[in-house]
């Protein structure tokens, strides 16, 4: 049985599971009312931290294009 | 094309060849596909955008600099954030290497007892929640983070890289990328529940 330290660490760093494993995790999260919210955390922060990027490169647009015409523009020239 | 369709299509032998060969048109079509990428990248490593435009320039010309010597070993997008990813380490003066105590590690230690179970209580999602919503908390907290985790915290969770790319860009064992993220999430998750309690 995976204690909930396991768990916290399964969670945290992205590994991989055999299929065993992997039911092994969802039976806990269903049963553990802690390792559940630390899931759901994880989750929320990640979502957070996409809505933050994606807010952040909208406004981006018009600058990236400026940058990727000055890199073009310097690599033309200095072919030259 | 989409997404997928670029990323195979410039895996061609018969584009790296005019790539290699510095076929402008191909190098249009890589910089127009790669450079908001790479900008972005560099915002989520904590530089402003006057800092990111620089970097990404600097990128660029080390890859122009460096291309009639690319072997198709790695995709040209690994290849690219292999650049960056040096560059930025040498901006932000740090260690790459990843060291075998992180103060975080005691941190998540103490919250386990002895049997491996929660040993105080987990704050509830939902006022968790309202923290993450608050742009400012989750700004400052992964500013927090040392750079390397920062790097694999934002190329896997936002950039959605799979584990092989990340692991070549910042050339760490599997192990460790997932040691990397252990270390990343805890810490920004201990940061975003400390902003609750105050």
């Amino acid at each position: 049985m995976l204690s909930c330290k396991e768990i916290a660490r399964i969670l945290s760093s992205n590994e991989e599971l055999s299929l065993i494993k992997r039911t092994e995790l969802r039976m806990h999260l269903l049963m553990c009312k802690h390792c559940s919210n630390y899931n759901k955390q994880l989750n929320l922060m990640k979502e957070a931290y996409k809505n933050l990027f994606k807010k952040k490169s909208t406004i981006e647009k018009e600058k990236v294009a400026k940058l990727e015409n000055d890199i073009i523009k310097k690599h033309v020239n200095s072919s030259k | 094309m989409s997404n997928s369709d670029v990323y195979k299509f410039f895996s061609t032998s018969e584009f790296v060849t005019k790539l290699i060969a510095q076929d402008h048109e191909a190098i249009e079509q890589v910089v127009r596909a790669y450079t908001e990428h790479l900008f972005k990248g560099s915002l989520g490593l904590g530089f402003s955008e006057i800092e990111a435009s620089e970097l990404v320039q600097n990128v660029w010309g080390t890859f122009f600099d460096v291309l009639p010597n690319f072997k198709a070993k790695s995709h040209i997008r690994t290849f690219l954030f292999g650049i960056l990813y040096n560059k930025a380490k040498e901006l932000k003066r740090e260690y790459a290497k990843i060291s075998q105590h992180d103060p975080i590690d005691d941190i998540i230690e103490n919250h386990f007892d002895e049997n491996g179970g929660w040993r105080n209580h987990i704050v509830d999602p939902e006022r968790f929640m309202v923290a993450t919503q608050t742009m400012d908390i989750i700004e400052k907290c992964l500013e927090g983070l040392p750079i390397t985790q920062k790097m694999a915290f934002c190329l896997r969770e936002i950039d959605d890289h799979g584990t092989s790319d990340i692991c070549n860009i910042l050339d760490v064992t599997t192990t460790n990328l997932g040691v990397l993220l252990y270390r990343a999430k805890n810490r920004l998750r201990e940061c975003i529940e400390s902003k609750i309690k105050v």
